[in-house]
């Protein structure tokens, strides 16, 4: 059975690097973009499953990102959403513009593997 | 070569003037030569640097992931150690230190643990205690950051020593390092605190209060009498904030305060809590407080008027300052209609005028 895709789109090294360990160890392929710009690309050639964006970004936010997705690309990929603290209006704009979900930070990757499963099962 | 000894010829025979000039422009060609290569020189070595720092930076993000979900222990020390061996160089140590920060701020439950017990294990605090003994301001506030961000609590009382430097940035990261790790408990710098506490600062502060689970607020009377006047104005926001009902006897007292803005935000934090017993305290004084006192009481008014102060109210009709006129006519229109209707409308003060034909309008 092949891996299930997911784009990454989160400019802190660490973080991204962190999630990819754990999210490979959970049996998906995870592909990393630094910036919006990147993440689009991505998604563009990888078609994933699923999305993971944070909002704040270099180049092209989160926001922009989800637009992009949904109305350019008119793709239905489910997309979670990373939010910092005081970010409430922009998670609010994220769902407007058809965010699926949303993790405020710091995040625990452990339930951001079982919130993935929940949604590409 | 012949070009050179015509040049030669050219200048040795040209008039001072000339000779003077191409000098010149052989000195300016010098001094732009060497800034260009002085310049290329510096970006090297600064894209050298980067490239550097980038390529620890990575090696240490790495080994942390290693060590975060590393199953076997022996791994987990193999790295301690290795890690434990840079440490002692500055730079790698710096890098490190940034790693782990980097991801501390963004991930929670038992991995967040895990780097907390990392920092401890690499003996990481005591460069960062180290440095609360240095004179450069910027380097104590990075100290006591690191120290905040990695829950080190047992260096509390050298932190609190700072808790009046001169530097405000300090004094900042002092207050946010001790409500942050030591929550209401951590206010109790108040008692010792003689510097300004910005306005700004108190604002941080009672947000990151906001986030406790436990809101068991201490006793916050000591601070309403201290002789700090930005202590008093702190809790004063503390009793407004968490509706602190039993204060009463301590409002009554500020309002003799000698500071104008401490007595004023009494009357605003009076007006919150609708502590009526404070309206005779100021009415028997109200000529003497200042006009942003009197007009701040007058809007208490407004929501805890009684019928017997309307005495108060019809004297202050025609005071000569517009708003505390408005407000007391439109205390009068609300609360007393016939007599406000009564009113002589044909008085010569111009701005009773126009309140009055304003709200009749």
């Amino acid at each position: 059975m092949s891996k299930k895709k997911i784009v990454l789109a989160e400019d802190n090294s660490v973080l991204a690097l962190l999630l990819k360990f754990k999210l490979e160890k959970s049996g998906y392929d995870l592909q990393i973009a630094e910036d919006g710009k990147q993440a689009i690309e991505l998604i563009e050639s990888h078609q994933p499953d699923l999305i993971l964006t944070d909002i704040m970004m270099p180049y092209l936010s989160g926001l922009e990102l989800i637009s992009h997705v949904r109305n350019k690309l008119n793709l239905e990929t489910p997309i979670i959403v990373f939010s910092a603290a005081g970010q409430e209006e922009n998670v609010l704009s994220a769902f407007d513009l058809g965010a699926t979900d949303f993790m405020a930070k710091p995040i625990s990757p452990n339930e951001l593997v079982i919130r993935i499963k929940r949604l590409i099962r | 070569m012949n070009y050179i000894h015509a040049l030669e010829n050219y200048i040795n025979n040209s008039p001072l003037f000339i000779q003077v000039l191409w000098s010149f422009c052989f000195v300016l060609l010098f001094i732009f030569i060497l800034l260009v290569f002085l310049h290329s020189s510096l970006r090297g070595s600064l894209r050298k640097k980067e490239a550097i720092k980038k390529k620890y930076s990575e090696k240490y993000e790495t080994l942390l992931i290693q060590y975060l979900y590393s199953e076997e222990v022996s791994e987990q020390q193999k790295i301690v150690r290795l890690l434990n061996r840079d440490s002692g160089n500055n730079f790698k140590r710096n890098s490190i230190v940034n790693t782990l920060i980097k991801l501390k701020d963004e991930i929670s439950g038992e991995l967040e643990v895990a780097i907390l017990k990392l920092y401890d294990d690499l003996n990481l605090d005591t460069f960062a205690i180290s440095k609360l003994k240095s004179k450069n301001p910027f380097r104590m506030i990075n100290g006591i950051r690191q120290l905040n961000i990695f829950h080190v609590k047992s260096v509390h009382a050298k932190i609190l020593e700072h808790v009046n430097h001169e530097d405000r940035l300090v004094r900042k990261e002092v207050q946010l390092y001790l409500v942050k790790l030591f929550q209401f408990e951590g206010l109790f710098f108040l008692d010792k605190l003689e510097a300004p506490l910005s306005e700004w600062n108190q604002i941080q502060l009672l947000e990151i209060l906001k986030k406790f689970d436990n809101q068991d607020i201490p006793d916050v009377t000591a601070w309403l009498k201290s002789t700090n006047k930005f202590v008093v104005l702190f809790a004063l926001k503390l009793v407004r904030v968490y509706n602190l009902y039993e204060k009463e006897k301590s409002l009554i007292d500020l309002l003799s305060h000698e500071d104008q803005k401490v007595r004023l935000e009494t009357i605003i934090t009076a007006t919150h809590l609708q502590q009526l017993s404070i309206k005779s305290v100021i009415i028997s004084k109200f000529e003497d407080i200042s006009l942003e006192e009197q007009i701040a009481f007058l809007n208490f008014l407004k929501i805890a008027y009684e019928p017997a102060e309307v005495d108060f109210i019809h004297t202050h009709i025609y005071h000569t300052d517009f708003d505390i006129k408005r407000i007391a006519l439109d205390l009068l229109k609300s609360n007393h209609k016939e007599l406000y209707d009564s009113l002589d409308c044909n008085s010569e003060d111009k701005d009773f005028m126009k309140i009055l034909n304003f709200m009749n309008a």
